[in-house]
């Protein structure tokens, strides 16, 4: 190990005693060692107190429905394989598109206690749409959000938006 | 001759049941608003205006943006069994109907393209919103109030 | 006949026990709880919001999965902390690779040069109010590679000893040290930097 390295490891406590003794010898005859242990403290300290803390920038509630979601997926693939050994004859006769059946049930999720009144409700996306639902009990509102990284569909205007864009 | 005069009969009724209903009250009215959350400031465009202040307030407990602005708002009356499509942009239409068992079908469609369609208990008076990614980091919302 | 749980007032102990006796709505407390630290983390290595937001989201669904192997031997959030840590691991290896570097590449390009920096000889911190100080800090950390940063986080944040960082990372206690000591000494620099620009 060298030098530089060992006066780190002396910082960070991680010397056994002899060795302790070893570098605190050389750090009584070498300034440079002095000043670099000096720099190093000053370093470790500032950042081990200064962890930005940011927040999560979602609710509790949009967040945990797409931890729910995951978790609800996750539990269909591992299910999945034994199913899918031996399908049932009357699957065929459901919707042809078998992707989007799957779809449906993978992206109806509710996010807290609901009334049998609700068993009424379900939802159908297209294939090549990716949604989630979740449903806010504070905020009164059921939400079906279309994650979309490329916004292919955007239906507020361009208009809107190159003004905006202008204004900056 | 029976049989005969009581299947007119029951046509007749069939009909006439169908006629009354078709053109019965409205069963249920809806107004929809299409919405943009952005972070950015204010754009200076006449057509947007600031959201109502306790809808911004809702969606600004559930979801991340700072401001949220009003693009367009139609409402209509929902008969029973009959679509109802309200155009709220170029590319941004809903169909609702409504279905027996107090349910609302909607339908979000985007650029003649249905991509969502979701069953909406009218049960309870709770808002409906289909929302998504917009460009930038921003979002793009359809709120429905049923009632 | 036992006490329902109630999930505001119980302990993280509690909740853990709960959900790994399948209640999804303890679950979701302890989410609650540790959701901004387990996003710190993952937005302390990524810097980028996004990505940040996805891998605690998936740290909390393999939390979930694997909650019967949680034993309690750490703290729970330590036990999430870990996992987000290592998603966020996977992550920057897998981008890495479609950049197409590789790290000993990359130790030997800086060939030492951590040497012969000058040392900083006033703290350049000293005086700064806490929320300057982070700022700062924030702001250099995102000037370090992902490598020197996240043994920064791990070694600072995190508290880990060496063998730990290296045996999460993969490498030899060596590169740890090293990798350290770099990110330490650049760290200083421009920290020092930051200093000269704001007083002149």
């Amino acid at each position: 190990m060298n030098i530089e390295l060992k006066l780190q490891a002396l910082v960070d406590g991680e010397l056994d005693a002899r060795e302790v003794r070893e570098v605190e010898a050389l750090l009584a005859r070498d300034e440079f060692a002095s000043l670099l242990v000096q720099e190093l403290k000053w370093t470790k300290s500032a950042v081990r107190h200064s962890e930005a803390g940011v927040a999560l920038p979602e609710t509790r509630e949009f967040f945990w429905s797409k931890v729910e979601r995951g978790i609800a997926a996750e539990a269909r693939n591992q299910a999945a394989p034994a199913a899918s050994v031996a399908p049932a004859w009357w699957t065929k006769l459901l919707f042809p598109a078998s992707g989007l059946a799957a779809m449906v049930a993978v992206l109806f999720v509710m996010s807290g206690p609901r009334s049998s009144s609700d068993d009424a409700l379900n939802e159908n996306v297209a294939e090549d749409i990716n949604a989630y639902s979740f449903h806010s009990e504070a905020e009164k509102m059921s939400v079906v959000y279309v994650s979309d990284e490329n916004a292919d569909f955007s239906p507020v205007g361009q208009e809107v938006k190159n003004e905006t864009e202008a204004e900056k | 001759m029976f049989l005969r005069a009581l299947l007119i009969l029951m046509v007749v009724s069939a009909w006439g049941w169908q006629v009354a209903t078709a053109t019965a009250a409205p069963e249920a009215k809806v107004q929809a608003i299409l919405v943009w959350g952005t972070d950015e400031i204010k754009p200076d465009n006449k057509s947007l205006k600031q959201l109502d202040g306790k809808l911004h307030e809702k969606l600004a407990k559930v979801f991340k943006w700072q401001h949220y602005f009003e693009v367009s708002r139609k409402s209509s009356d929902l008969p029973a069994g009959k679509s109802q499509g309200l155009k709220l942009s170029e590319e941004c239409s809903v169909e609702i109907k409504v279905l027996p068992e107090n349910v609302a079908e909607v339908k979000l469609i985007g650029k003649g393209k249905t991509l969502v369609t979701r069953r909406h208990s009218l049960a309870k008076a709770e808002a409906l919103v289909l929302a998504g990614d917009d460009r930038n980091n921003n979002a793009w919302f359809v709120v429905l109030n049923f009632n | 006949m036992a006490k329902p749980l109630d999930h505001k007032t119980a302990t993280d102990v509690e909740l853990v026990a709960a959900s790994q006796a399948g209640d999804m709505v303890a679950f979701e407390e302890l989410v609650a709880r540790h959701r901004d630290k387990i996003y710190a983390r993952a937005f302390s290595m990524m810097r980028n919001e996004e990505e940040a937001i996805d891998l605690a989201q998936e740290a909390w669904v393999k939390a979930w999965q694997r909650l019967k192997q949680f034993q309690g031997d750490s703290s729970f959030a330590t036990w999430m902390t870990r996992i987000v840590i290592n998603l966020c691991l996977d992550q920057l290896r897998r981008q890495k690779r479609t950049r197409a570097e590789s790290i000993e590449q990359l130790d030997e390009e800086l060939g030492g040069v951590e040497r012969q920096m000058p040392v900083v000889a006033s703290n350049p911190t000293e005086g700064l109010e806490r929320a300057e100080l982070r700022k700062r800090i924030d702001k250099a950390m995102v000037q370090l590679s992902y490598e020197h940063r996240t043994v920064l986080i791990l070694h600072e944040f995190e508290e880990m000893e060496y063998k730990q960082i290296a045996k999460v990372m993969n490498c030899s206690i060596g590169t740890v040290m090293s990798r350290l000591f770099y990110a330490r000494r650049r760290l200083a620099s421009l920290l020092q930097s930051l200093k000269k620009e704001q007083q002149s």
